[in-house]
Parts: C-alpha cells; sequence; structure tokens
C-alpha cells in the first residue's frame, strides 16, 4: 500500500520517485513476506515432480551375478538401491541448502550398511563399526570427470568407534568409494549431489523426486554394484508429475543411453 | 547325438584333448538343478564381490576370470616381459638363465587344478578365495634336470620379483630391517612327488599380472601360497629356507591331545585339506505346506579320492550326496547335490562334510581339529549355511 500524505507534500518528479520507490518497496516486502510463510527449503520458483521405478530386465543368456542382492522378484524385476538423479550441469535453478544432515555407514557383517548412499554437499557422514573385527576403511574418488587423480583416505575402526566425514562433490559420476582393506569383498559407495533432486531406490524399485524447477533436464540412473548406468532428458512441467519407467538390461552395464 | 555331458565324460578321458573339449564346451551346471528351481539365499552372509568365486551363481567348473581372487603380500610388482627372466641357480651343475621365449618354446603341460587360499573360510570376512583352472607351462623336474641338482640338495626355493622390507625382533636392541624377496620353498621329495608346473597361460590366455604374469609356479594339491606369483628366480638349496611366509607366517599352529595335555604343535601350510562346502540351496513352489529343497555343493582335495559327501538339514542324520560323474580331475573339485525333500517353512540349517578314501572326515568347528587350531590357516571345518523358506 502506498503512503498518500508523503505524496502530497513532492513535486512531480519527487512524487512519481517517489511512488516508484515506494511499489518497489511494497513488492519486496510482499516477496519477504510470502518467503517468510513458506518452509525454509521451498523452492521459489515454478516446479513439478517425476516419479518412477527402475526395473531390470533379466536376460538369462547375459546373466548379472549380482542381481540376486538388488532383485527380489526376477518376474518384476524392480531393482533396488539404484540412485536416481538429476544431472547437475543443466540444473541452473535449486533450492537454498537445507541445514546439513548426518548419515550413518555401518559396518555390519562384513558389509556396508546402507551399501549405497545418496546425500547433499556438506551433509556428515558417521562412519561406525557393529563388527567385533577390525576393518579399515578406504574412501576413493576421482578429482574431476577429465581427471584421473585420486583422493584417497583411510581409517581404521574398532567395534563401536566411529569417524566422520564430510564430502563436497561428484553428483551420479564421481561416487565416493568404499573399501576394507582387510576384508577386500566389501564395497560401498556414497553420491554426493549439489542440490535435493535425488533417491536410492528401496525394494520396489520407486523413487519420486518432488519440488523439481520446470523445464528439461538429464535425469540419470546408476547402480554401481552393477555398473549399470541410464539417462534420458526428461521434462518437467508446473504442478505435473512426469511417470517414468526406467528399463535397465545388460545392455546398461557400463554404457550410457539416450 | 552325443550330450554335452557325453562328450565330456570321453574328452576327460582322453587326458589333454579331454581338457580341451572340457574347456570348449557350453556352460557347466549343475546337471540336476531344473529351470524352475529358486535360489534360497543364504542369510547373515557378505554379499560377494568381484574377483571372488560367487557359489549362488556358480556356473562353470572351470572358473571365469572376473571370479578369480588374488592375495599378494608384497604387492603388485611391475613387470615388463620382455625383460623378465628365470634363474635356476644354487647347487646345481650347470645354473640357467631363460627368458619368457624361451619357456615358452619349452615342452608343455597342462595342469587341470583348484586353487584354494589357506585362508579362505577362517571367517565371514575372507570368503570364496577359490577357484578352477587349466594351467599351461613346462614341467619343473625336467627343467631342474638338465641343470643337473647336486646331490646334497635338500630343498627348492622359489622366489617372486614382488619385494618389501621387513622388520625381524621388532621392538628389540636387535631389531633388523632388510628388504626381502617374497620366497616358499619345497623339499627335494615333495618336488618329485608333486611335479610342479611353470605356468604362463590360464584357460589358454596369457596369466593376469595380478595372478603372477608372466609366470607362476604350480603345485597340484597344494594351498594358494605355495604357488608363487611372478617366479623369477629357482634357488637349490642344502638348507632350510626360513623366510616370513615359511617359518614365521603361513604358519598353523595346532593343540594335539596327549594323554590329558594338550600339547602346540606348529607346521608350515602346504597340502591342500579335505574340504566341501554347500554352494547353493534352490526350492520350488510350496506344496501342501511344505516347499521341495535341494543342495548343490563341491568337495575337493590334496589330490586324494573323494569316497562320500554327505549333508545334514538342522539335527537330522547325515544323508549321502551325489558325486557327479563328470567333470573330474585329480587334483580339482567335483560338484554334489542332493534333493532335500519337502521342508517346513521357516529357517533351517545345511551343512555338508566330506569323507576321503583314507576314512578322513571334515571335522566340525567343534572338532578338536579345528577347535584347537590357533590360527587363521588351512579353515577346512565344516560350513553350515543358514537359509529361510517362505511357505
Amino acid at each position: 500500500m502506498v503512503n498518500e500524505s508523503v505524496v502530497h507534500s513532492c513535486t512531480t518528479r519527487q512524487r512519481t520517485a517517489v511512488l516508484i520507490g515506494m511499489f518497489v518497496a511494497s513488492c519486496v516486502g510482499n516477496m519477504l513476506a510470502a518467503a517468510a510463510e513458506r518452509e525454509p527449503n521451498e523452492p521459489d520458483f515454478e516446479v513439478g515432480a517425476i516419479e518412477g521405478v527402475v526395473i531390470y530386465e533379466y536376460d538369462r543368456k547375459r546373466s548379472w551375478r549380482y542381481r540376486r542382492y538388488y532383485v527380489a522378484d526376477r518376474k518384476k524385476g524392480h531393482l533396488a538401491e539404484a540412485v536416481v538423479g538429476l544431472a547437475e550441469e543443466p540444473l541452473t535453478l535449486r533450492p537454498t541448502k537445507a541445514k546439513p544432515q548426518t548419515w550413518t555407514v555401518d559396518q555390519e557383517n562384513y558389509r556396508f550398511i546402507p551399501e549405497t548412499l545418496a546425500v547433499r554437499s556438506g551433509d556428515q557422514i558417521k562412519f561406525t563399526n557393529s563388527d567385533a573385527v577390525l576393518h579399515d576403511v578406504t574412501t576413493q574418488q576421482r578429482q574431476g570427470l577429465a581427471s584421473e587423480a585420486i583422493k584417497r583416505d583411510s581409517f581404521s575402526l574398532r567395534q563401536r568407534q566411529k569417524v566422520l566425514r564430510t564430502y563436497r562433490d561428484g553428483g551420479t559420476e564421481r561416487p565416493v568409494t568404499l573399501s576394507c582393506r582387510f576384508h577386500s569383498a566389501m564395497r560401498g559407495w556414497i553420491y554426493v549431489f549439489d542440490h535435493p533432486f535425488f533417491q536410492v531406490t528401496e525394494k520396489e524399485g520407486t523413487f519420486r523426486l518432488d519440488d523439481v524447477p520446470v523445464g528439461k533436464h538429464r535425469l540419470v540412473m546408476v547402480h554401481p554394484a552393477g555398473n549399470l548406468r541410464w539417462d534420458q532428458v526428461v521434462e518437467v512441467k508446473a504442478g505435473e508429475t512426469h511417470r517414468i519407467e526406467i528399463r535397465v538390461s545388460p545392455d546398461n552395464l557400463r554404457a550410457s543411453e539416450e | 547325438m552325443t550330450s554335452p555331458l557325453t562328450t565330456r565324460r570321453r574328452a576327460l578321458q582322453t587326458g589333454v584333448a579331454g581338457i580341451a573339449a572340457v574347456l570348449a564346451s557350453p556352460k557347466f551346471v549343475f546337471p540336476d538343478q531344473n529351470d524352475d528351481e529358486d535360489l534360497v539365499p543364504f542369510l547373515n552372509m557378505p554379499r560377494t564381490g568381484p574377483n571372488r568365486l560367487d557359489w549362488e551363481t556358480l556356473g562353470e567348473w572351470i572358473t571365469p576370470q572376473d571370479q578369480v581372487f588374488s592375495v599378494q603380500h608384497y604387492g603388485i610388482p611391475e613387470v615388463k616381459p620382455e625383460e623378465f627372466k628365470l634363474e635356476i641357480t644354487g647347487l646345481v651343475e650347470r645354473p640357467k638363465t631363460l627368458t619368457i621365449d624361451d619357456i615358452r618354446g619349452l615342452p608343455k603341460k597342462d595342469q587341470l587344478m583348484t586353487l584354494e587360499c589357506s585362508g579362505n573360510g577362517a571367517g565371514k570376512g575372507f570368503m570364496n578365495a577359490i577357484y578352477n583352472s587349466k594351467w599351461t607351462g613346462t614341467p619343473l623336474i625336467p627343467l631342474l634336470e638338465e641343470c643337473g641338482i647336486r646331490k646334497d640338495a635338500k630343498e627348492i626355493v622359489f622366489i617372486g620379483v614382488d619385494r618389501k622390507e621387513e622388520t625381524l625382533r621388532t621392538g628389540t636392541e636387535r631389531e633388523l630391517k632388510i628388504e626381502v624377496p617374497f620366497g616358499r620353498s619345497m623339499s627335494i621329495e615333495d618336488v618329485m612327488a608333486k611335479q610342479p608346473l611353470v605356468a604362463h597361460l590360464r584357460n589358454d590366455e596369457p596369466l593376469e599380472l595380478r595372478n603372477g604374469a608372466p609366470l607362476r609356479l604350480i603345485v597340484p594339491g597344494w594351498y594358494g601360497i605355495a604357488n608363487v606369483k611372478w617366479l623369477t628366480r629357482i634357488e637349490v638349496r642344502d638348507t632350510r629356507y626360513m623366510g616370513r611366509y615359511m617359518a614365521r607366517d603361513y604358519v598353523t599352529v595346532r593343540g594335539e591331545k596327549r594323554g590329558g595335555e594338550v600339547v602346540f604343535v606348529e607346521t608350515s601350510v602346504n597340502k591342500m585339506n579335505l574340504k566341501s562346502i554347500v554352494a547353493r540351496v534352490t526350492r520350488r513352489e510350496t506344496v501342501g505346506g511344505l516347499v521341495p529343497t535341494k543342495a548343490y555343493g563341491a568337495v575337493w582335495s590334496d589330490g586324494t579320492d573323494i569316497a562320500k559327501i554327505e549333508v545334514k538339514i538342522d539335527d537330522g542324520d547325515w544323508r549321502q550326496a551325489k558325486l557327479d560323474a563328470e567333470p573330474r580331475d585329480k587334483f580339482c573339485w567335483t560338484f554334489f547335490s542332493i534333493d532335500l525333500g519337502k521342508l517346513k517353512p521357516g529357517k533351517h540349517t545345511v551343512v555338508s562334510r566330506a569323507i576321503d578314501a583314507n576314512g578322513r572326515v571334515q571335522p566340525s568347528q567343534e572338532d578338536d581339529e579345528i577347535a584347537l587350531k590357533k590360527t587363521y590357516w588351512e579353515a577346512y571345518q565344516q560350513w553350515p549355511r543358514e537359509i529361510e523358506l517362505e511357505a
């Protein structure tokens, strides 16, 4: 609302300037008020959603020997522990960073649990050990898409000890890989995203990404244990949910597909 | 028309030609397994990673390279095959140095063999370190004979390219640091009995570096540690070799009961032990509230004949399983299967035990032979598998 008493005591030019100033102040005030009413991480741009399911198509002639760990029902093919997320490069709008969270990667029964984790940049990872033996965790991450440089870190964990680490980047292409020097079959992956549009599929193979800015995005699915990769450009429309069925097969092993 | 199995049987009876036929034949699967059988995953087991045998999906008698394990104690060395040499030295009349091309030009022999790490199955943290292969190379004994072994020779030491600084008497005033190569030894008698191979091919392909390329000693029926990788020197000696992996590590410490006393004895790890494992459990659709269930597995030894294999469910009686008639070979694993009948839904334990031609029985974890073993290696105890059958 414009203040009339101030307007009467000014010249036309001054009055115009004051009116513009008051209008701008009013708009900013309204925007701030609206922002104050929103959830802290609610986006201030038009959004839609992407939801779908990841399905692994069984091929008897080209068997994937880890399938039994990630596909509970051979006929349905729902793929668990797949990371589905938006590629970072074309994503220009993204919500502000929420308060960093802490995630636990335990070592139990000679496995990293979870084996595959996806987090936001700056989140804290708490490594723990529930086994009665010493584990010696080694983390490795490639330092750039075109770089062969690898950042390594290692730490020993006795039962009930913990170690905290924070990772900053990587997206779907450069996960932090986990291994144990003493127990070479142990492996795990941490994907670190600079935005909140990612999810790790559950047993049913499903995922849903909410509040995705409208427009075209590259949707990527990676399954590190199977070395499966898929990607496709999807279009998100305001207030709508883009539904997709991601079907992968041995053709997707070590391959990228449009 | 001849079936693939018949082809394999005939082929195996004809020696080297047989080996080629086994490798060329269609993928081996447990012959009694049907398409309608679904895998019942083992409970509380770590997931199998790359470069490890995957029992539950095992589809071939000869192990594919992506399921072959490798263990090295001094790291994987950098090796240039064109510069690589094998030296035969020590107590021989005519020392010899051979290039890779020299060795490739020598008479060849194939050796089918299951190679197991002696720590395989010591715990859930180290499983599935075993694989079956056809190794090709030149027999060691003629090479040694050409060099002329002297009469005072007692032992032959096999040295690899891999080296590391070792510390002896750590923390004492007499602490000593020395850089040493990896080495293992065999007595002359053992060499003559086991007839090792200096191998340069696995399954007709050059060895992978992690598996010992370009040359690896192959000792049929002995644990992996004796099969020295990156073999570069063979040294004939008149004294015992006491390198770390003969005298300090890979030494089994075991209590033996003598009267009322337990006496601990230390022995170097060498020949493989009688061992079996349930590799896979399968099921069919529930019938009348019960689940038709089968088990499949493998049994192996140091070459001693296997007399029978038995399987037990929960606290039931031992029941004899069927040993596959083929493929078979003296130093290789043999597959077995058993119809466990219709089981009640719920949790069960399935375990196997092997019995060899000498009446030796694969011990359980509780038997003195294993219970009094204080070290990690020679992990040949029975391995119970836990499963859960859903109705």
